[in-house]
Order: C-alpha cells, then sequence, then structure tokens
C-alpha cells in the first residue's frame, strides 16, 4: 500500500487539513497586530506615538485622547499587586514543595489552583460587594493611622477613603496572580534532584538552609518565569479590577485615589465611543496594551524554556 | 570540629522562623480560597431559585424574572466556541507534534500559542469587535474570513463522518478492498469534502455576512474560540508527545499510514488527556468575560438567534452588578454561584482525571 | 583486634514508610576507628539502608521506623531528641553521583562551614585549600575556584563533593557506591583518596564492585537479604570466608 516517497491520500488531506490549522494559529497572532494598527492608526496620526503616552487628558469631548493616566494605573496595579503576590506565593511554593507534610501536599495544591480557576468577574464582584467595605471601613483607615503619618510616605495613604481605588484594586489583582507565581514556582523547586538535597542535609542543613541555598538556586529561573507571566496576566486582566478602580482618568499621588487602567477604559468606554477617533484611540490603547504583554510574556516564556532544556539534558 | 552551638542553635531559630512563614503563606492562600468561595456562596444561595432558570428578565427595577436569556445565551456561545476551536486547536496540536515533530515551524507555533494563552483577553475582544462587529451591513473581510473558516470546519467535520461511513459500512457490504477501489473511494471522498466546502462557503456567504448586524453572538462565540485554541493546541501536543514513540513505531511496522497511526494509536493512547484538557479549556472561557462585552454584547431579551446581540451569564453579572438595583444584585450573586461552582466542580473532576491517569 | 570500636550498631531493625517487613533484620556490627568498612552484597540486600541510617538520612522521609542501637563514641544516636544537624557534622556523606550545589566551586567546599558559622575569610580559604588537596583536586581547579561547579568533569564533581564533606572535618564518612557514575580513571583516583583518607577518618562504603571492595577496605560485611551473613577482615571474606552464601558471592557464583 504504501510506497517510499509518495504518501497515502488520506495522509495528504490529513496533513493539509492539520496544517492549515497550525498555520492559522501563526497568522492570528500576525492579524491581531495588523487589524489592530488599522483601526488605531487614525489616532495613532493625530497624536503620535510620544504625544500619545504623555498626554494625561482623555476627553472625548474635546476629542483630545491621551494614554498617561491609564498606562500610569496600569503600572502602578501592576506592581503593587506584584509586590503583594510575590512574598505569599513563594511562601505557598515552598510550603508546598518542602514543608508540607506529604498528605496535605495534593489537597493544598489543588486549592491554590482553585483560585486560579475562579473566574476573573467573581474576583470582581467580591472586590466590589465585600473586600470594597473593608478595606474603606477598616485597612485604610488604619493605614492612614500609622504608615499615613510618616512624612513624604504619607502621600501616597492621602485622601478619603472610599475602597474604590488603586489600593483595593491591587489587592484583589494580587490574590488572583497568586496562583500563578505559586504553581510554577512549586514545579520548578521540585526540579530540585533528591540526592541533591540529601547532600545538603548529610552536611548538616536545616531545611530551610536546603531552601534556601540549594532548592532556590536551583529553581530560580522557573520562579523568575512565573513571576513574569504573572505580571503578564497582572497587566491584561480587566474584570478583577473594572468593579473596583472607578474610571477615573487622572494620574494621582494616592493610593487611595479612584484611577483607570487600560482594560477598565476600554471596558468601560468601547460600547460608548461615539466619534471615530474615540473609538481609534481606544483601539490604540489596545495595541500598547497588546505589544506590552506580547513582550512581556516572550520573556517569560524565555525564562522557562531556559529552565525546560536545562533539566532534559 | 569545634561545635558553635549557639550558630547551630540560631540557624535552627531562623530555620523555624522560615517554616513559619511560609505555612502562614499557605495559609493566607486557603483563606482567600475560602473566603471568596464562602462569600459567593452566602450571597448566590439566597437569590437561587426555579425562576432564575426557567424566566427572563423582568423590566429593569421590577423585582422577579429570571435570568433564562443568560443562561441559553451563554450556553450557545461556548458550545459554539467549542465547535470552532477544539476541532482547530486538536489539529494544530497534531500537526506540531506529529507531521511537524522537531521543526521550527512547530516550535515557533508551540512557542506562540503559549504566549497567546495569556495575551490579555479583552484586546481580543476588540480584535474580533474589528473584524467582525463592526462594519456594519456591508460585506468585510473579517466576515468572508469568518465564513470561510466556518465552512472548512463544517466541510471537515462532514467529510470526516463521510469517510468514516466509506470505510466501516461501505466496505463491509461491498467486501471489495483492492488498492485501487481504496485509493478511488479515498479521493471520491476528499473530492465531495471540497465540493462541500465550497458549496457551503457560497450558500452561508450573503446568509450570514448580510444577516449579522452589529454585535452579534458569531462575534462572542468567535472571541472565546479564539481563547481555547492555544490552549487546546498545547495539551493536545503535550499529551501526543508523552505517548511513545515505541507504539507508533509498532504501528508503523504493521504497514499503518502516518493518518492511521495518528487516528488509531496515538490519538487513542492520549485521548484522556486532551479531554481533561479540552475540558479545561471550556471551564476557562466559561468564565471570561472581557472579550464578550464588545461582541455578543448583552441582550435582555430571550433569543436564540446568533445573528443578534445575546446575553451571556458573565455580562450579566458584569451590568447587574454595576447597576443601582438591589433585586439585581442578588441575581448577580445567584449567577456568580452558578458559575463559580460549576466552574470549580469541572476543574476538580478535570484534576481528579488527570490525578488518576498520570499518577496513579 | 584491638582497634577502637568508633560505630557500634545493636540489633538493629529498620522499616520502611507503610511496609510491616523490615528492611534489615537483626544488625550487628562495629565500625572500628579510622579504616575502611566495606558494605557488600546483591542489590536490595539493604546495605544502602544500612549506611543510611549512620546519618539517619531516612528521618526526612517521614514514616520510616527504627529499633535498636547505634552507638556513635558509646552514645546512641537513634534516641529522639539526638541533634541530628550535630549528628551530620560528625558523619558526612558522598552520594552515587556528584551532587554539586548551584554555586561556585569554593562555595560548594565552604558551604559546610558557613553553616557552622564561619565567615572569616581567611580560614574559609584555609581551610577550602586544605580540603581540596585532601580530595587531590586543588591543582585541577585552583586558578577557578569563581567558576560555577557545574563546570567540571564528573570524577572532578566527585572528588569536589569529597572535599566539601572532608572541609567540615567529619569523624566518620559514609560512601554510598561514589564511583558508580564514573569511569575507570576516575574511579581508581576516587579509591586511591579513600585509602589516604583513613588516616583521618573513619569510613563506610557501600560497593557493588567487590574487587573495589577489596582493594579499599579493610573489613567487609556481607549483607544478604536485610541480614547481615558475615563480617570479618577484607582478606578473610575473600579468601576465607566462613559462610557458604559469603564464598558463592564473592566467587562471583550470583548476585
Amino acid at each position: 500500500m504504501k510506497k517510499i516517497g509518495k504518501l497515502p491520500l488520506k495522509d495528504i488531506f490529513f496533513g493539509i487539513t492539520s496544517f492549515s490549522a497550525s498555520f492559522l494559529v501563526l497568522t492570528l497572532i500576525f492579524m491581531i497586530i495588523l487589524v489592530l494598527y488599522k483601526e488605531s492608526s487614525l489616532a495613532i496620526h493625530k497624536f503620535g506615538i510620544i504625544n500619545f503616552i504623555l498626554t494625561q487628558n482623555w476627553d472625548p469631548v474635546k476629542q483630545i485622547f491621551g494614554a498617561a493616566a491609564p498606562l500610569f494605573g496600569t503600572i502602578v496595579i501592576t506592581i503593587l499587586s506584584l509586590t503583594l503576590a510575590i512574598p505569599v506565593a513563594l511562601g505557598i511554593a515552598i510550603f508546598l514543595a518542602e514543608v508540607s507534610p506529604h498528605f496535605l501536599k495534593t489537597p493544598v495544591g489543588i486549592a491554590i489552583e482553585m483560585l486560579a480557576a475562579i473566574p476573573s468577574i467573581i474576583y470582581g464582584m467580591w472586590g466590589l460587594f465585600t473586600l470594597a467595605p473593608i478595606m474603606a471601613d477598616y485597612i485604610e483607615p488604619a493605614i492612614q493611622k500609622t504608615l499615613g503619618q510618616i512624612p513624604l510616605i504619607g502621600k501616597i495613604f492621602e485622601g478619603n477613603p472610599q475602597g474604590i481605588d488603586l489600593f483595593t484594586a491591587s489587592v484583589v489583582l494580587s490574590i488572583m496572580i497568586i496562583p500563578f507565581i505559586a504553581s510554577v514556582s512549586r514545579d520548578s523547586l521540585n526540579l530540585t534532584p533528591d540526592l541533591m538535597k540529601e547532600s545538603a542535609y548529610a552536611l548538616g542543613a536545616t531545611k530551610w538552609d536546603v531552601i534556601k541555598d540549594v532548592m532556590i538556586p536551583y529553581a530560580k529561573l522557573g520562579i523568575y518565569g512565573g513571576i513574569v507571566l504573572a505580571l503578564g496576566r497582572a497587566l491584561g486582566e480587566t474584570m478583577a479590577v473594572a468593579f473596583v478602580l472607578g474610571n477615573r482618568h487622572e494620574i494621582t499621588t494616592s493610593l487611595f485615589d479612584a484611577a483607570a487602567t487600560i482594560t477598565v477604559t476600554l471596558a468601560n468606554e468601547f460600547t460608548e465611543a461615539d466619534s471615530d477617533i474615540y473609538l481609534s484611540s481606544l483601539f490604540y490603547l489596545a495595541l500598547i496594551l497588546f505589544v506590552l504583554s506580547f513582550v512581556i510574556l516572550a520573556v517569560a516564556k524565555f525564562f522557562l524554556l531556559k529552565v525546560e532544556r536545562g533539566y532534559s539534558r | 570540629m569545634r561545635y558553635q552551638e549557639r550558630y547551630i542553635k540560631r540557624r535552627k531559630i531562623v530555620s523555624f522562623i522560615a517554616l513559619s512563614l511560609s505555612t502562614a503563606a499557605a495559609l493566607l492562600g486557603l483563606f482567600w480560597l475560602g473566603f471568596i468561595l464562602f462569600d459567593v456562596l452566602r450571597h448566590g444561595i439566597s437569590g437561587l431559585n426555579l425562576e432564575l432558570f426557567t424566566e427572563d428578565p423582568a423590566p429593569p427595577g421590577i423585582p422577579g424574572g429570571g435570568l433564562r436569556n443568560a443562561f441559553v445565551g451563554q450556553l450557545e456561545i461556548v458550545f459554539f466556541a467549542v465547535i470552532i476551536g477544539v476541532p482547530v486547536g486538536m489539529l494544530a496540536g497534531i500537526f506540531i507534534a506529529e507531521y511537524a515533530r522537531g521543526t521550527k515551524f512547530s516550535k515557533t507555533v508551540s512557542i506562540l500559542s503559549d504566549i497567546m494563552v495569556s495575551v490579555p483577553s479583552i484586546v481580543v475582544g476588540t480584535f474580533i469587535y474589528a473584524i467582525l462587529v463592526k462594519p456594519i451591513g456591508h460585506i468585510n473581510i473579517g466576515g468572508v474570513l469568518a465564513v470561510a473558516f466556518l465552512s472548512a470546519i463544517l466541510s471537515f467535520i462532514f467529510g470526516s463522518i463521510l469517510n468514516f461511513f466509506i470505510t466501516n459500512m461501505f466496505l463491509k457490504i461491498i467486501k471489495i478492498s483492492s488498492e485501487k477501489t481504496v485509493k478511488l473511494l479515498n479521493l471520491t471522498t476528499t473530492t465531495i469534502t471540497v465540493l462541500f466546502g465550497i458549496f457551503l462557503f457560497i450558500f452561508l456567504l450573503p446568509k450570514l455576512v448580510d444577516k449579522i448586524q452589529g454585535f452579534n453572538g458569531w462575534a462572542g462565540a468567535a472571541a472565546l474560540a479564539f481563547i481555547m485554541i492555544p490552549v487546546v493546541l498545547r495539551t493536545t501536543e503535550d499529551m501526543l508527545s508523552l505517548v511513545p514513540w515505541s507504539l507508533r513505531e509498532a504501528a508503523f511496522a504493521l504497514g499503518a499510514t502516518y493518518y492511521n497511526v495518528i487516528k488509531d494509536v496515538v490519538i487513542r493512547a492520549a485521548m484522556t488527556g486532551i479531554f481533561t484538557g479540552i475540558i479545561l479549556a471550556i471551564s476557562r472561557v466559561a468564565g471570561e468575560t472581557a472579550p464578550l462585552l464588545f461582541t455578543s454584547f448583552n441582550n435582555s431579551y430571550f433569543t436564540t438567534n446568533m445573528n443578534e446581540p445575546i446575553s451571556s451569564l458573565t455580562v450579566t453579572i458584569f451590568v447587574y452588578a454595576t447597576g443601582p438595583y438591589e433585586d439585581w444584585h442578588t441575581k448577580a450573586w445567584a449567577a456568580s454561584f452558578v458559575i463559580t461552582f460549576f466552574i470549580l466542580f469541572v476543574t476538580i473532576i478535570a484534576r481528579y482525571i488527570i490525578h488518576m491517569k498520570y499518577r496513579g | 583486634m584491638t582497634e577502637k570500636e568508633k560505630i557500634k550498631v545493636k540489633n538493629f531493625y529498620f522499616w520502611y514508610a507503610g511496609s510491616k517487613d523490615p528492611a534489615l533484620k537483626n544488625i550487628n556490627i562495629p565500625v572500628y576507628e579510622k579504616k575502611v568498612t566495606a558494605l557488600i552484597g546483591p542489590s536490595g540486600c539493604g546495605k544502602t539502608t544500612l549506611l543510611r541510617s549512620f546519618n539517619r538520612m531516612h528521618d526526612l522521609y517521614p514514616g520510616n521506623k527504627y529499633k535498636g542501637e547505634i552507638l556513635l563514641d558509646g552514645e546512641n544516636i537513634l534516641k529522639d531528641d539526638y541533634d541530628l544537624i550535630k549528628l551530620r557534622s560528625k558523619v558526612g556523606m558522598v552520594f552515587q553521583k556528584p551532587t554539586p550545589f548551584p554555586m561556585s566551586i569554593f562555595d560548594n567546599v565552604a558551604y559546610g562551614l558557613k553553616l557552622r558559622g564561619i565567615k572569616d575569610r581567611k580560614v574559609l580559604e584555609e581551610k577550602v585549600e586544605k580540603a581540596l588537596r585532601q580530595a587531590a583536586l586543588w591543582d585541577e581547579v585552583k586558578d577557578r575556584l569563581k567558576d560555577s561547579a557545574s563546570g567540571l568533569s564528573g570524577g572532578q564533581q566527585q572528588r569536589l563533593v569529597i572535599a566539601r564533606a572532608l572541609a567540615v572535618e567529619p569523624e566518620v564518612l559514609l560512601f554510598d557506591e561514589p564511583t558508580s557514575a564514573l569511569d575507570p580513571i576516575s574511579t581508581s583516583k576516587i579509591e586511591e583518596l579513600v585509602v589516604s583518607l583513613k588516616e583521618t577518618v573513619t569510613i563506610i562504603i557501600v560497593t557493588h564492585n567487590m574487587q573495589q571492595a577489596a582493594r579499599v577496605s579493610d573489613y567487609t560485611a556481607f549483607m544478604y537479604l536485610g541480614e547481615l551473613i558475615e563480617f570479618d577482615k577484607t582478606d578473610i571474606i575473600f579468601t576465607a570466608p566462613k559462610e557458604k552464601l559469603t564464598e558463592d558471592y564473592v566467587s562471583g557464583r550470583f548476585g
């Protein structure tokens, strides 16, 4: 039935179909860039690149649009949520990899991964109805009374705490990205060969010595990869922050002020854009967000690929 | 060696503190999970009743009614997303794991899919808006592409079914299986399938592209499919590469073609894993909101017409939760409850299957 | 026999987690100070299990159980309150495969010292050099102490790991098939090293290679199915064993 160098018909047919499917996946990513660029070209020509990024003004009436405020909000929330999430996530990863008793590893691991399975809109709901009031009534006033009293640092905790602000949004987002960092880090920590750990224990190391001096250096690249992956996720998250951020196009100095991110602006204004330049500016924002997260995710992938290569040898 | 007792003691204390902190972090993680789930349960259960599933919404501000439109719409959108996303993702995954195994092309597709998995879903929404929603009324390239795509998928499914019937029924009935007949039959099936695809394209083009007015269900399904494809692709690829190469060689040695090796041996061996991956992909897109906001949009009336804006649970939650009425909030919580526990249930089942299959 | 007993194993039993049958049954064996004791026997006979009991490596995995006594300088190391960190500072270990930590050559050797609170750079340098010389590695690495240890060859890595164990000046050193992953030249280097080390430390070595046991050890214990069959001077075990089983094994009739 088979002749060398001559494929059976079924193979040709199936090969071509499956090739087209994978080729489609390849083209999708370029299509996004092309389409977003085409749609935003009006705004790109009118506002330029540097000017658009640095302009804080977002005025649908006068038709002047600038990305500075949502960019600022996106960056602040991303950094703050990572700062809050990283220590907790690493703690969880270490717990799951080396500290936890054996019978708890699987259930706790699954529970942490469930945090990632909860839809982001649920985080948003919960943030709006449950966390925001708690923040406004207890946590934010408490922070103002303590940290807020320190000169200079106090500046970032100024204002009347409403609960709908940068800080609450960052807390919600940080809970959401904990599982990403934790599960990638745990997997990397688990790659440390048992023999390696044993030889550290055999030298008289404590558990923490082994974690700190052997396992973490071993898992370093994977942990970086997990963090950058979470960074990419945090940048593009919409619903978890849309509820608790307000949508205020201003750069603020206080974390207790409402603000905007690129995603929140898109979610709130896209269907209301009533002029071509307004819509085009929104597409422009989407393009910026896409390029940003693409680059960051590529970096994360680079780290994780290096990990795979390192251990497949 | 002289013991430095105090130093050893200090290291033990440091170790104890560090390990306690790590345990505390794990407890904090569990605390958040418990807090959120408990809250959804507490608020959701009070809004849960039969009307929620059987009745359409009452006019704004008036209590009562349900979310039948959203449940049905959600199911419909996800169903079509699966119809589009799963075949494409699986086929692409098979191609890069089998025919193109180890090539630069397959590595590129694999890495790009990994990146696509995490691309902001709201950007996907804007992209689909641009190609499937924005040009209202007249024929647009996005619409043509979409129809071409849909025809290709449908004709492929048609072709597979046809092929199945011919190889399993026809050949057994006439009992002729000389090389020539098989080749001829293959050629016929392929031709029929291609013709069917072309016919479908010509037939659907005016029907769909003209009828679609602004926001529509197809766009929502396409956006979700876009998110599903890379997930399904990567799972398929991973699961296929877990199948030992020797199994393929054994099949080749029996004189099977690569297509038959893939269809009868490889896929079958990897099926549980792929199936679980698909279930996880479905549960992932079932909770997506952002890509639906400006594709399928929202509709306060009941409809199953995918050419119109169609309501989904997640978008309804967003609209209701940010709306002014107490009754809306209750309904939003109830919908959240349904969707959260559905997704968690599915996720746990899928994880359990994986656990049984690959660790047990 | 006039040698001093460094370790004495008395009526020792060991169970792995979840197993009802003991992996080691009623082991009684002396280990003499500054001698090399070899543990030999077919795979699964419990020689590695016994070796790993000397520094209580089994404690890393919950559920394992001991019974009996292992006396180190007269003190039972199996007592619940025995300080494992102190035990492991006295009893060092080298594994089947080289295990260089992901750090520089210098830091690898200095690691055990740092764990003991030695921070003085001068002292560290001195001790690291001494350990590397003892492990016959100094000349090969002295110009690249700052390089990553993973760049060394397999044999060099194994000697580095031995240097790391030696740096903390242990009283006993356990070798678990230290040459099983090495080529013949590296193997003979490690064997020479083991012989030269017995001037300063007591050595217990597990090996599946009988020639190796004959070459390096002073005493040999032959184990079979979790039991100690015979223990004696190495030349006696290899030339005039008392037990039939031992004779069969050392003459290569099974195993």
